[in-house]
């Protein structure tokens, strides 16, 4: 897990601890994981797993218990003035719940506002940019959703608006916590399409948090997987797809059914997780003090 | 196949012509519309659809539990030869968790938050028995052990279990009365990729062992594959394909199925673009004329937009638009509604069958 130069975003071993009921509880636990520039990748886990954990310390929501999260080799956590403005316009998020994150009292109009406000736009470029956003996401004409309030949208259009407003200001970055797994399937490729096309168009560095491994392969290049505040494996999607090497993200691609009654019947019968986990050998990891092992180029596997 | 097992075998449930609307300040709502369809001894029949088609709001029919402002406008359910509208309340007293249990959706919350998981089935078994409590106890041993928890689990409270395990606990809970058909509406929905595929496992798994007939409800189509025998596809409160899950999977014959297996992102995709379905569902308050697809449909026809398409066994000749990927999968038994297939019996200069241009489209 090597910094590249052009790493926006880096964690470095962070953890984040939380008390239940007196017990220490991690949520995340010496975790790296780094965004570059202009790449997509994915992050896959279970629920609990501590995907939004980690979407919210990269977002500079969430001071983690131990450990760094820099921006272009800046703490997050300690960044101030015109530093964490950059930061702020440069990081954006988009929420699962397009019912929450938009504001109910103000109209569209408003949310888009907001992600130029720190763009320098004058009033009329601003209005333009605003134009040409909504009908990028597929809100034509924009003079039809402007003055609406969020409740006098779907499920599908609000969710258009919160992508619109996280492009908007030509972030660096976009943190997209499962952004379509409240939209009705129908609905769900074309919004991964949209998010796909405005990537690359603006060259926009893109974390895709999800637990679907078929959507993560859609959508990224790279891909980590978490379980239970760790990454267990990270590398590129097709090597990691093709030769998964830790127990866990084996387990994972043997539960993604298929549409296809044959394939996803027999993965149903075959499916059996206690023989996964017996089979937990990884080549390299025998030798003591090793805590992730390189199986292929990029491709990290972590040792338990 | 199929149609041979309809000529000789009754089947278990029938449902005809089910008609539910429910009463809104903005008017009525067709939640479901003149569906049809049948489920026979030891099958699992799929009930697939998005949210708002309609789904759940049969499932909840059938057991008699659409409440005001809801109501059964029209139809029938036939189950075991018996007409479930007609039950008194003593008979939907012995009907519902006797012959038809279910698990409902978000069924981790269901359960009783000051009971122990067993004393909760102890209740529903005497409540609907003679059995005295030693033995009810015992029963919810059995079951508990037959849904793969661990016994120590049986006198402890809903929020000392996972997820998963009361997912489990309740799948037991609904056959506490040996059933003779389950009713499983989204039973996987709030649980975990892994988990998922244990409680398919367990309920497949249960419906060979006990030879139980099973309706399932869900909207991930994979899920669907992995468990069904016969699928019906759902849109806005229609049925609008019927078939064995190998006809529904490998040559869909309506549009919408067709267009919603193609949007689904699959693992050994080779790097194409999933086409997606422009548009959204209707509102069950304002259904388009017509076919209530055509407005999202790429080959919709003048006639889609004035006339609603009646579910019927598939033609012979395949309409151009829907070349199925497999040529060899018998079609008795697989239904559709869907003028397409009217199109290669009516002349080239049949002005009906005329493709709806944007505009036309937009106007309706």
């Amino acid at each position: 897990m090597t910094l590249f130069a052009q790493d926006i975003i880096q964690a470095q071993n962070v953890s984040v601890k939380f008390k239940v009921r007196n017990v220490d509880f991690y949520a995340l636990k010496n975790v790296d994981f780094e965004i570059s520039r202009a790449t997509s990748i994915s992050l896959v886990g279970a629920s609990g797993s501590g995907k939004s954990t980690l979407a919210k310390v990269l977002l500079g929501f969430l001071k983690p218990t131990d450990g760094t999260v820099l921006y272009k080799g800046k703490n997050v956590y300690a960044l101030e003035g015109k530093d964490l403005m950059e930061f702020r316009k440069n990081v954006q998020p988009i929420f699962q719940d397009p019912y929450y994150s938009l504001n109910p009292v103000r109209k569209i109009r408003h949310a888009l506002e907001m992600g130029l406000f720190l763009s320098g736009l004058s009033k009329q470029e601003k209005e333009r940019a605003i134009y040409d956003s909504l009908k990028l996401v597929g809100l034509n004409p924009p003079e039809d959703f402007l003055d609406k309030y969020p409740h006098q949208l779907s499920g599908g259009q609000r969710q258009r608006v919160a992508i619109a407003r996280a492009f908007i200001g030509k972030p660096e970055v976009i943190i997209a916590d499962e952004p379509v797994s409240m939209l009705d399937v129908s609905m769900r490729a074309e919004i991964l399409n949209l998010i796909i096309d405005e990537m690359k168009r603006q060259e926009t560095a893109f974390m895709f948090i999800t637990h679907d491994l078929a959507v993560a392969k859609y959508v990224s290049k790279r891909i980590a997987v978490i379980n239970v505040g760790e990454i267990v494996e990270v590398g590129n999607m097709n090597d990691v797809i093709s030769s998964p090497a830790h127990p866990y993200t084996k387990l994972l691609m043997d539960s993604v059914l298929s549409p296809d009654p044959d394939k996803a019947r027999e993965k149903l019968e075959k499916f059996n997780k206690d023989a996964m986990i017996a089979n937990a050998e990884i080549p390299g990891c025998e030798k003591p003090g090793v805590k992730y092992v390189e199986v292929g180029e990029g491709h990290y596997v972590k040792c338990s | 196949m199929m149609s041979d097992r309809e000529n000789l075998e009754r089947p278990l449930l029938s449902v005809k012509g089910l008609k539910v609307a429910f009463k809104t300040k903005k008017g009525m709502a067709y939640a479901v519309d003149d569906v049809t369809f049948d489920v026979y001894k030891g099958e699992v029949f799929g009930l697939a659809g998005e949210s708002g088609s309609g789904k759940s709001t049969i499932a909840l029919s059938i057991l008699r539990l659409i409440e005001e402002p809801g109501r059964i406008e029209a139809g029938s359910i036939i189950f075991d030869g018996k007409n479930v509208l007609e039950f008194t309340q003593k008979e939907l007293q012995e009907y519902r968790w006797h012959d038809v249990s279910m698990v409902f959706q978000g069924a981790m919350n269901s359960f009783n938050p000051v009971m122990r998981i067993g004393e909760q089935l102890v209740d529903a078994i005497m409540a609907h028995s003679n059995m005295t409590e030693e033995e009810a106890y015992k029963r919810a041993e059995e079951l508990i052990a037959m849904v793969g928890i661990d016994k120590m689990f049986i006198n402890r409270y809903p929020f000392e279990l996972s997820g998963g395990m009361k997912q489990r606990a309740m799948i037991a809970m609904a056959l506490v009365l040996n059933p003779k058909l389950l009713i499983a509406d989204e039973p996987t929905t709030s649980i975990d990729v892994i988990r998922q595929v244990e409680v398919l496992r367990l309920l497949k798994g249960l419906q060979n062992k006990l030879g139980l007939s099973m309706i399932y409800i869900t909207h991930d189509l994979s899920l669907m594959a992995a468990i069904a025998d016969r699928v019906g596809i759902m849109y806005a409160g229609k049925l609008v394909e019927q078939g064995t899950v190998t006809q529904i999977y490998k040559t869909p014959a309506h549009p919408y199925t067709k267009l919603l297996l193609e949007s689904i992102p699959k693992l050994d995709d080779k790097g194409q673009r999933l086409a997606g379905i422009p548009g959204q569902p209707p509102n069950p308050m304002s259904y388009p004329s017509g076919c209530r697809f055509h407005n999202r449909c790429p080959f919709a026809m003048n006639i889609c937009s004035r006339e609603l398409p009646e579910l019927r066994e598939l033609g012979s000749i395949w309409p151009e638009e829907l070349q199925p990927s497999a040529v060899n999968t018998p079609q008795s038994g697989h239904y559709v509604a869907c003028h397409l297939w009217d199109k290669a019996r009516a002349g080239p200069n049949d002005t009906r069958y005329q493709p709806l241009s944007p505009l036309q489209k937009e106007a309706q």
